[in-house]
């Protein structure tokens, strides 16, 4: 298996926050005066496991296509 | 830096609790997004597999070594057959395999149970915990 470092570097703060953001919901908070930062993951419901599979292949198709625009970019003599 | 290096750092963010409430849902999913994209070559069902590693361990709940682990068999692909010794993904399930469809899937027996379950290749992993054994 490859790791894809090319993907990897057309990943931008903006792609992250965006996939954080989708997956907050899952998150539950358990705040107390006494104790702080702790909290659990609720497991993946069927539409949140059918949301992420969606969500992964938009975020690699999305990585692809700036891959390859970056390609025909570079490609092109300046 | 190397992958596990900024898996490391991110633990350590993790580890200093800059926000109040919870930090799990920061570093964890900054962990999950870069393992989807540097894990792309994967199915989806190993590259979520992965993802889950990733997070779990940002979060301190998985060891070093398992997440490498974890990571190296999700890696490798088999070539299926007869009697090969499998788990699940997750390896909440061992068993081993009895027959091998015309389509690609495989038919495996669970451990310790008659039924026999269908599985697409993919989702299944070699179990090298035990030695390969032949079907009665």
């Amino acid at each position: 298996m490859k790791l894809r470092l090319d993907l990897l570097e057309h990943l931008t703060a903006a792609d992250i926050l965006e996939e954080a953001a989708a997956n907050q919901h899952r998150y539950k908070a358990e705040p107390t005066f006494s104790k702080t930062g702790t909290g659990h993951l609720s497991p993946r419901s069927m539409a949140d496991s059918v949301n992420e599979a969606v969500r992964s292949e938009a975020l690699t198709q999305k990585l692809t296509r700036r891959l390859q625009q970056n390609g025909k970019n570079t490609a092109r003599p300046s | 830096m190397t992958l596990l290096e900024t898996l490391q750092f991110l633990k350590s963010c993790h580890r200093r609790a800059p926000f109040l409430f919870f930090n799990g849902n920061t570093f964890a999913e900054i962990g999950r997004a870069l393992a989807n994209a540097i894990f792309s070559d994967l199915t989806f069902h190993r590259r979520k597999e992965a993802a889950s590693a990733v997070a779990h361990f940002v979060t301190g709940v998985l060891d070093e070594q398992l997440m490498i682990v974890a990571f190296e068999s999700l890696s490798k692909t088999a070539n299926w057959k007869l009697g090969d010794r499998v788990r699940t993904l997750r390896g909440s399930l061992h068993g081993v395999i009895v027959r091998v469809c015309d389509d690609g899937r495989v038919v495996w027996k669970p451990d310790g149970t008659q039924s026999e379950l269908t599985a697409m290749p993919d989702n299944l992993c070699a179990d090298e915990g035990k030695g390969n054994s032949k079907p009665k």
